[in-house]
């Protein structure tokens, strides 16, 4: 998607959340009987400023020239080859890579617990993603966990869910 | 006056006290380092270890913890571009990228000196003016707090130069964002779809987690692994043209925060941002802002010290807490028996002023334990991208969890991830959306109680000459600087 596009569209977004925002807010009561401002009178306001700027920077960016974009910085890219020898197309691979385990992590949570969980985030990533050694990767993810144990759960007594296996 | 400060240095200078602020700034750097951690959870959590100590002592270790994890904050605000807390969030432009520069250790020995210039300069107005502020601060009700506010919010929007569209369209994201939750007022739950999470509203440390410390890993994830840094050791030295750089925007950045520091409710966040958007209209080096200016970093963190030390002419002057972390300090108060107001000077003397001379203290044990091992943080960043990551995803999401010992944190943070990636990509400013989050209860907060004053009427506002000057100077700050470029552009097609 090219910058132009992506702003657009990150925009017309807004333009909607806006006025979802301004309708249902309506709904709480703009002012209040003895004429104050009412529960509505903030999401209203707000949605109508907000789709209303929205629908300013659409137009402005659509009458910007194409260059323009680029040069704004919006949704830059490197050189297509980062140090590490990796494409654009495989770095966003790796994008959502983590963001998918990311997720399935969070989903093992009642399972695991929230550190074993996060643990094996960390290993998966080093491993699956960066493709670092798998005893390099565990040693660290090993070396985190205890840091964060001790710290939040020991001292300052966080109390962590340890999920269905009950471990930490 | 003299015999104030005297009494105060004679209190505070005890071997006790001396040391009991030394651990305090310490727990509170290591506390500031930690994600979703700030300083008024730092104060929370510790304040039941202060029970058995004396209450000047323990008071004196509480504000110690306050203003080192503001330090703390800073430092992985420079590092890895994850505040600490809001008041953390504009050190993140330019600390970060003069991080990406190789020069992080200056970035931290600059916020180390700022601060503590402002300690002092702040210090030395608390003892000044502490009386005849708090009679000041007891003029700003409602409508001139509504009016600050409206004030900083074109600050920031101002930040973004040509792009103030879009700066003002993110504050107005912000603030609908923090009308989630139970209105002002009228109690009516708003947004919540049911939800009995979101009653209380949107909670801004992990909305702050998300947006800066995810948000940022994955857009660096897309953008790919950049040449690591290999700066000298010399390089993350602070010189001394650096420090004399900063000295303006430093003194700025210290005045700026105490005045805001002395309102209620205003507090430290407000004061970073004012401070850094009236610098980079007014320095020198304006045009590297949000490039690495080491001003960038000096005068929102002056500020946000100033500020945090000011804070107390409120809480102790008035009883009327200054922001989050001196209401949970207010509450220690009550816990010994002490009754901040106007006769807490009379009565305690020896323990006000002997808490004001320990934020001097404090700031100078903060610069010995900081200013040497600025560069040794600051070689954190050696650490292999690949594995740096993992980690920092860790301890987000922990530190999010630990806010609130609640899951719905932690999908929060990840929800907040997302959007923060995106508005990354498509160039979208955080610095609006995190006041317009953080300013959007006060805000409405103000608004309903101006209009409750007005009988519905807003217009009861322009009745304040002081709201009426607030506002012009808001009005100012976005006309001026235009007419100034139109005129500036009209003499130079004269002279072609």
């Amino acid at each position: 998607m090219s910058p132009r596009i992506a702003r657009v569209a990150a925009s017309g977004v807004m333009v909607v959340v806006g006025a979802v925002a301004a309708l249902i807010g309506s709904g709480y009561g703009f002012t209040t009987d003895n004429g104050q401002i009412g529960a509505g009178f903030m999401p209203v306001v707000l949605g109508v400023v907000m789709a209303v700027l929205a629908v300013v920077d659409v137009v402005a960016t659509l009458r910007r020239p194409p260059d323009a974009d680029a040069d704004a910085g919006a949704g830059t890219e490197q050189s297509d080859i980062d140090v590490l020898g990796r494409s654009q197309r495989q770095r966003n691979g790796m994008l959502a890579l983590v963001v998918g385990l990311l997720f399935l992590a969070l989903l093992l949570v009642p399972v695991t617990g929230l550190l074993i969980a996060l643990g094996l985030l960390v290993v998966a990533i080093a491993t699956i993603v960066e493709r670092r050694h798998i005893l390099a990767a565990l040693l660290v993810g090993a070396i985190a966990i205890a840091v964060v144990h001790v710290v939040f759960a020991v001292l300052l007594k966080v109390p962590m869910p340890t999920g269905l296996i009950g471990l930490i | 006056m003299i015999e104030n400060i005297l009494l105060g240095f004679q209190t505070a200078l005890t071997l006790e006290n001396v040391l009991w602020c030394f651990v305090g700034v310490l727990l509170g750097t290591v506390i500031g380092l930690l994600p979703g951690l700030g300083s008024t959870t730092g104060v929370a959590v510790l304040l039941p270890v202060t029970f058995t100590l004396e209450p000047v002592t323990a008071l004196i270790m509480l504000a110690g913890i306050y203003y080192g994890a503001q330090y703390g904050g800073t430092i992985t605000s420079v590092l890895i571009s994850t505040p600490g807390e809001a008041a953390s969030v504009v050190t993140t432009l330019d600390g970060y990228q003069m991080a990406k520069r190789g020069r992080a250790g200056a970035a931290l020995a600059i916020s180390a000196i700022g601060s503590f210039i402002a300690a002092i300069i702040s210090l030395a107005l608390l003892m000044a003016l502490a009386p005849p502020l708090a009679d000041l601060a007891l003029e700003f009700g409602p409508v001139e707090m509504l009016a600050i506010m409206i004030l900083a919010l074109v600050v920031v929007i101002t930040f973004q130069g040509k792009d103030m569209i879009r700066g003002a369209l993110m504050a107005v994201a912000g603030l609908l964002v923090a009308t989630v939750g139970i209105a002002q007022g009228t109690s009516e739950a708003r947004f919540t779809f049911g939800n009995v999470n979101l009653l209380s509203g949107i909670p801004f440390v992990e909305v702050m987690i998300g947006l800066f410390a995810l948000g940022e890993v994955l857009h660096q994830i897309r953008m790919g692994a950049a040449a690591p840094i290999r700066a000298r050791f010399q390089d993350m030295l602070i010189t001394r043209k650096d420090v004399k750089d900063s000295m303006p925007a430093i003194l700025r950045g210290s005045g700026i925060g105490f005045l805001l520091g002395i309102l209620p409710g205003a507090g430290s966040t407000l004061a970073s941002f004012m401070a850094y958007g009236v610098e980079r209209k007014v320095s020198r080096n304006r045009d590297n802002f949000g490039r690495g200016a080491i001003e960038g970093v000096a005068s929102p963190e002056s500020a946000n010290n100033a500020a945090a030390n000011a804070n107390f002419v409120p809480t102790l002057a008035l009883g009327i807490p200054g922001g989050a972390t001196t209401a949970v300090l207010l509450g220690a108060f009550t816990i010994f028996g002490l009754q901040p107001g106007p006769l807490l000077f009379d009565t305690q003397p020896a323990l006000v002023w002997g808490l004001l001379v320990s934020f001097f203290i404090g700031n100078v044990l903060l610069l010995v334990l900081n200013l040497p091992l600025a560069p040794v943080f600051a070689q954190m960043l050696r650490i292999p991208y690949g594995y740096l990551y993992p980690i920092i995803l860790l301890t987000s999401l922990i530190g999010a969890y630990s806010v609130s010992n609640n899951m719905f944190s932690v999908w929060l943070v990840f929800v907040f991830g997302l959007i923060g990636y995106l508005m990354k990509e498509v160039d979208l400013p955080m610095a609006p959306f995190v006041l317009g989050l953080v300013l959007g209860p006060l805000l409405e907060k103000a608004l309903v109680q101006t209009s409750a004053i007005g009988k519905g009427n807003l217009g009861v506002m322009f009745e304040s000459p002081i709201a009426v000057g607030v506002i012009a100077l808001a009005i100012a700050a976005i006309v001026v600087p235009r007419v100034l470029a139109a005129l500036r552009g009209a003499r130079r097609d004269a002279r072609v």
